[in-house]
C-alpha cells in the first residue's frame, strides 16, 4: 500500500516520465489500434494513426490532467486523423455515395466503434489481472482453441482442474472489474509504474 | 460547434460503455437495462455493438483481433519519434491543425466536465455555474491551546520551543510535529514526591489538517483532519489520561517499572455516551467522528480494553464493571460502537475479528483507503480533508469502491476518479453536490 503514496501516474505523465509514458501505452494503444482499423477498414494505416496519436500525446504530455483527458484526447485526435484520411483518400476515387458514406462515419459510427473498444480493453485487463495459472488456461482454451484434454496434457494437470481453472475465470473476470471501479485499476496502474522505476 | 457537439456524445459513448460492462459482469439493475435499451435503439451502429459484446464468441474474437497488434516494434518507433524532435513537424499530417484542434478539444473537455455536465443535468435555463475547482489537499495544521488559555497556531509557529509549562517544554521539532519534553532531572513520569499541577493542554486540527504529537510519556499520537486531543503537561498519579474527539491513531509507550495504564476518553460527539479505551503499552486507532455511525476502536498491537458507560457523563475515575460494558480486544480486533442506540448493553460494543488493519490505519500513510464503501462514506473523510461540504441530489447510486487515493492528490483529480468510476457531481463554491 505504500508503494504509490508519493508518486501518482499522472504526475509522473505529466513530469515526462519513460515509464508512466509506457503505462499510458499498454494501457490503450492496442484499442487505440482496434478502433482506428475499424474507422478507415485498413490495418496497416490504423496502426499508423493510432501511433500518431500517440506520439502528439506524448508531445504534450504535461497538459494533461486526467486519465480520462488522456484517454478523450486519443479518441479525438484518431477520429480526427482517420476522418482526413478517408478525406483524403476518397478524393481520388470521389462519388458523392461515398461523401455521404463519409458523413456517416462521423458521429453515433464513430462512437460506437470507440465504445466496442472500450469495452474490450475493460475485458482485456480483466483477463490480464487473473492469477497466473487461471489466465494461462483461460487464454489457451479461448486465444488457442486447446481443447480441456489438450490443455490437461500441455500442463500435466488433470481435466477437472482445467474446468475448475475456467470457471474460477470466468467468474473473476465478471466479478472484479466493476465492483472495484475504475478506480482501483488506476491504482494498480500507479503500483505498476512505481514498482517498475524501483528497478 | 462541431467539437462540443463530438464531446456531448462522447458521454453517450462513456455511458454505453459503463452500461455494457456492467452488464456483461451481471451487476446491472433494472433501472440501467432501460437505460441501455433507450441507448442501444437509438442508433442501428449502437445495436451493432451491442450485439457483438454480447456474443461471447465474437467478443473473444474482437479481443483477438485487438491484440494483434505488434506492440513492442510499435512502443519502439514511437519511442524514436518522441526523444527525437529534430523533425517532427514533416512526420504529423498536417500538425499544426491537429494541434490547434487539440487545445480545442482539452479546453472544451475540462469545460464540458465542469460545465455542460451540469447544465444538461438541471435543464437549460438554469444558470449554470462555471466555478473554477483547484482545491488543495489537507496539510500538518494544527491549533495548541496552553493550559492559562493562550492559543498557538503551529502552521506559522517556528521550529523549536514553541511555550514552556509546568517543567515541560513544548517542542515543534518539524512541520506537523510537536513534542513534550520534560525538563526534569530524572525524566521520569512516576508519582513523585513532588505533585505537580495537572495543567491541561489541547491539540486539535481543523478539517484539512493534520498533526503528530509526542506526549511528555513518549508515548507517539497521529490526529487527524478536525480532531483534538486533551493531555496534562506532565502525567501523574496512576493513569494517563487524555481525551479524544475525531480520529486518532496512538502509540502508546510502556512505562518503566510499575504498568501505569493509559486511558483514552471518547468525547462522545452525540454526549449520550462515555468511551473509554484502557491500554498498557501498544498500538491503535480510534474513529469517532460525530458523522460516522459508530467509533472505531481497531487494535493493530497489544491488548485494549473498550469501556462504554451508561452514564452521560466521562469517567473520570478508573471504570469500574457495575458503571460500564467492557470488552478486550486482540490485534487484528476492531470495536465498533454505535453513536446512536437507544438502549446500552453488553452488545453495544460489537468486537470484529480479523480486519483490514491497513484499512484503519491508511490515513496515517498517506492513503484514503475504502473498502466497499458507499459514496456518502467516501465523501465524508473527503469532505474532511479537503475542507469542503457534500450536498446530495436526487437518487443516490449504491455503488460500493475499494481503493485508495493519496491524499497529496488534488480534489479535482479525485473528482476526475469518481467520475471515471460513475459518480457525477456538481460543484459550487466549496461545495460538491453528487447527482444522478
Amino acid at each position: 500500500m505504500k508503494h504509490f503514496q508519493d508518486k501518482s501516474l499522472l504526475q509522473e505523465f505529466k513530469r515526462g516520465n519513460s515509464h508512466a509514458f509506457k503505462t499510458v501505452y499498454d494501457m490503450f494503444f492496442p484499442s487505440l489500434c482496434f478502433f482506428a482499423k475499424r474507422l478507415v477498414d485498413n490495418d496497416a494505416e490504423g496502426e499508423d494513426i493510432a501511433a500518431d496519436s500517440f506520439i502528439k500525446l506524448i508531445s504534450r504530455h504535461e497538459s494533461f490532467e486526467t486519465l480520462p483527458n488522456i484517454k478523450a484526447f486519443l479518441f479525438v485526435t484518431t477520429r480526427n486523423a482517420c476522418l482526413n484520411y478517408l478525406r483524403l483518400s476518397q478524393r481520388q476515387t470521389a462519388s458523392k455515395n461515398d461523401l455521404a458514406w463519409i458523413q456517416d462515419k462521423t458521429d453515433e459510427h464513430v462512437l460506437s466503434h470507440m465504445v466496442h473498444a472500450e469495452v474490450l480493453r475493460e475485458v482485456e485487463y480483466e483477463i490480464e489481472q487473473l492469477p497466473q495459472r487461471c489466465k494461462e488456461i483461460f487464454k489457451l482454451i479461448y486465444y488457442e482453441r486447446r481443447s480441456a484434454d489438450e490443455i490437461a496434457e500441455l500442463l500435466g494437470i488433470s481435466i477437472n482442474t482445467v474446468w475448475v481453472q475456467r470457471a474460477k475465470a470466468i467468474q473473476l473476470i465478471r466479478t472484479n472489474l466493476l465492483k472495484k471501479g475504475m478506480l482501483s485499476v488506476l491504482l494498480c496502474f500507479l503500483v505498476m509504474t512505481d514498482n517498475s522505476l524501483k528497478m | 460547434m462541431e467539437t462540443e457537439l463530438h464531446l456531448l456524445n462522447t458521454t453517450e459513448a462513456d455511458e454505453l460503455t459503463a452500461l455494457l460492462l456492467k452488464q456483461l459482469r451481471q451487476e446491472i439493475t433494472d433501472g440501467e437495462t432501460r437505460q441501455l435499451n433507450d441507448l442501444v435503439a437509438k442508433h442501428p451502429s449502437y445495436k451493432r455493438v451491442y450485439e457483438r459484446i454480447n456474443n461471447e464468441e465474437q467478443l473473444l474474437a474482437d479481443l483477438l483481433v485487438m491484440k494483434q497488434v505488434d506492440k513492442q516494434g510499435w512502443w519502439q518507433k514511437i519511442s524514436e519519434q518522441t526523444v527525437a524532435r529534430a523533425k517532427p513537424r514533416s512526420f504529423f499530417r498536417r500538425w499544426s491543425f491537429y494541434v490547434a484542434a487539440a487545445v480545442m478539444l482539452i479546453i472544451a473537455a475540462l469545460t464540458y466536465r465542469f460545465v455542460i455536465t451540469d447544465r444538461l443535468q438541471k435543464g437549460a435555463n438554469e444558470k449554470q455555474v462555471s466555478v473554477k475547482i483547484n482545491i488543495p489537499p489537507g496539510g500538518n495544521k494544527a491549533t495548541l491551546t496552553l493550559a492559562n488559555g493562550s492559543v498557538i497556531n503551529l502552521d506559522y509557529a517556528s521550529t523549536g520551543t514553541v511555550a514552556e509549562e509546568n517543567n515541560t517544554r513544548i517542542v515543534k521539532l518539524k512541520n506537523g510535529e510537536l513534542k513534550y519534553e520534560p525538563v526534569s532531572q530524572d525524566g521520569s513520569i512516576e508519582h513523585t514526591g513532588n505533585q505537580l499541577v495537572n495543567n491541561w493542554n489541547v491539540l486539535s486540527t481543523p478539517v484539512g489538517g493534520q498533526y503528530r504529537l509526542v506526549l511528555p510519556d513518549g508515548s507517539k499520537v497521529w490526529l487527524n483532519a478536525a480532531s483534538s486531543i486533551k493531555y496534562p503537561t506532565h502525567f501523574t498519579g496512576n493513569v494517563r489520561r487524555v481525551a479524544i474527539t475525531g480520529e486518532a491513531w496512538f502509540e502508546v509507550s510502556h512505562v518503566k517499572g510499575a504498568p501505569v495504564p493509559f486511558v483514552v476518553s471518547i468525547n462522545s460527539p452525540s454526549g449520550g455516551r462515555a468511551v473509554e479505551v484502557e491500554v498498557l503499552g501498544t498500538e491503535f486507532n480510534i474513529n469517532a467522528y460525530p458523522d460516522e455511525d459508530a467509533i472505531k476502536t481497531t487494535l493493530l498491537k497489544g491488548k485494549i480494553k473498550v469501556f462504554v458507560f451508561d452514564g452521560a457523563a466521562a469517567g473520570s475515575l478508573l471504570p469500574d464493571a457495575e458503571a460500564s460494558r467492557s470488552k478486550q480486544l486482540t490485534a487484528g480486533q476492531q470495536a465498533q460502537i454505535p453513536v446512536i442506540t437507544k438502549e446500552l448493553g453488553s452488545d453495544s460494543i460489537k468486537v470484529v475479528n480479523g480486519v483490514d488493519t491497513e484499512l484503519a490505519i491508511a490515513w496515517k500513510n498517506g492513503l484514503h483507503s475504502f473498502k466497499n464503501a458507499d459514496i456518502k462514506t467516501i465523501m465524508r473523510m473527503l469532505g474532511r480533508w479537503y475542507n469542503i461540504e457534500i450536498g446530495y441530489e436526487g437518487k443516490i447510486p449504491d455503488y460500493k469502491f475499494t481503493g485508495s487515493i493519496p491524499r497529496t492528490e488534488n480534489f479535482s483529480a479525485v473528482l476526475n476518479m469518481l467520475e471515471y468510476a460513475g459518480i457525477h457531481f456538481r460543484i459550487e463554491e466549496k461545495k460538491i453536490v453528487v447527482v444522478p
